[in-house]
């Protein structure tokens, strides 16, 4: 018939398998992708080795050192990927344990706990995703300190 | 069964097949997520050379052990007296080894961990035998069952000063003689863990060769030194 199209059942079953294809094929691991990496990053294990070596390092400055964690920096960068998790902090016996709260199924809830080489107050924190690392020498010592906040 | 209209129209039937694919797909993809998918994290890396070296770099910079003019703390140049008072002198070592292996509280260290820790005046080798300083630092003890001291305990029974010469000797980068070879080490690991609980000792060359400093001594002398971190965990 001129000026129209016709629509089979065939082509539209082709047309279905073809969007499964694409959908199995194309969209389904480039999902996949940004879902394991956005996890890995924010995952326990991620954040609690990158506080625990942050803590251990802090007492490598003679004098003063502050250092800021989780904070959306104003340049880019890859390691900080705390702001959309919150998690719960725990530190004692120069460990930190970080247990994460994540909204959806499919992440791990596992936590993570992970040494650190200097003296720390046991302290503990809920709902946070900010942190900030602080050395300096008090009286001749060696003082740290850990503090944590919700951005 | 076919069907014809004027014009691009698709039939009702195909709206409603179109509809109910894609919520079948949405379907499938939701309980993908909530129900099969679940993402997990592993970590690979060598946790305890990086401990080695972070502990090894906080050490170099540490009041305790660093040499300070005027309140001002000198990184990388490690105070001789400091040393003196805080680590073992090899001379002190050599008498009684378990000396050695009895842990000190400096305020640094891993928790659940072995700190070994090595100052080596190389200015002061003869035939590959050099002064030195060497202390085992204390951390707490978290893990149920854990116990360091009998580790330390076993290591002490089976030190052989006598392994590469008469005398005892430091292993360092291949040119000195090793107070414990592997097997002892192992054996001894075993003896400690309790069960379920790992653990991770630094073998590699990073380690070994540790970080070069400065050792500052009372009369003004500057030496070249290297000081090296063996760490050994259980996690």
């Amino acid at each position: 018939m001129k000026g129209s199209i016709t629509i089979s059942d065939t082509i539209g079953t082709i047309g279905i398998i073809g969007l499964i294809l694409l959908f199995i094929t194309q969209i389904i691991p480039g999902m996949l992708s940004v879902i394991v990496e956005k996890f890995s990053s924010y995952s326990a294990e991620n954040v609690a080795r990158q506080l625990s070596n942050l803590i251990t390092v802090s007492g490598s400055a003679t004098h003063k050192i502050e250092i800021v964690y989780g904070e959306k920096a104003e340049v880019p960068s890859d390691y900080q990927k705390t702001e959309e998790v919150l998690y719960k902090i725990q530190i004692g016996s120069r460990t930190i344990k970080v247990i994460p709260k994540f909204k959806v199924n499919y992440a791990e809830k596992s936590s993570s706990t992970q040494y650190f080489a200097v003296n720390l107050p046991s302290e503990e924190y809920t709902d946070v995703n900010s942190f900030l690392i602080k050395k300096e020498i008090l009286d001749g010592e060696s003082t740290y300190a850990f503090y944590a906040s919700k951005k | 069964m076919r069907r014809k209209n004027k014009g691009i129209v698709l039939t009702i039937s195909a709206v409603i097949e179109g509809l109910f694919v894609t919520g079948v797909l949405a379907l499938l993809y939701w309980m993908f997520l909530s129900r099969v998918l679940e993402v997990h994290v592993v970590v690979s890396e060598m946790n305890a050379e990086r401990h080695a070296i972070n502990l090894a770099n906080v050490l170099i910079s540490s009041e305790k052990l660093a040499y300070e003019k005027d309140g001002k703390i000198s990184r990388g140049i490690l105070d001789s007296t400091k040393l003196d008072n805080v680590f073992i002198n090899k001379r002190e070592f050599l008498s009684d080894v378990r000396v050695y292996l009895e842990p000190k509280d400096i305020g640094i260290g891993y928790p659940n961990t072995l700190n070994l820790i090595w100052v080596l005046d190389l200015d002061s080798c003869q035939d590959s035998d050099c002064d030195g300083w060497m202390a085992s630092l204390s951390g707490p003890v978290t893990l149920e069952g854990l116990k360091p001291v009998k580790f330390t305990e076993c290591l002490a029974e089976n030190v052989k000063l006598d392994q590469w010469g008469s005398n005892f000797r430091f292993y360092f980068g291949g040119i000195f003689g090793a107070l414990w070879q592997p097997q002892d080490i192992e054996k001894c690991i075993k003896n400690a863990n309790p069960l379920g609980v790992k653990s991770f000792f630094t073998w590699s060359a990073i380690s070994s060769s540790g970080l070069p400093v400065l050792i500052r001594y009372p009369d003004g002398d500057l030496h070249i030194g290297r000081i090296k971190a063996g760490v050994g965990e259980w996690a």
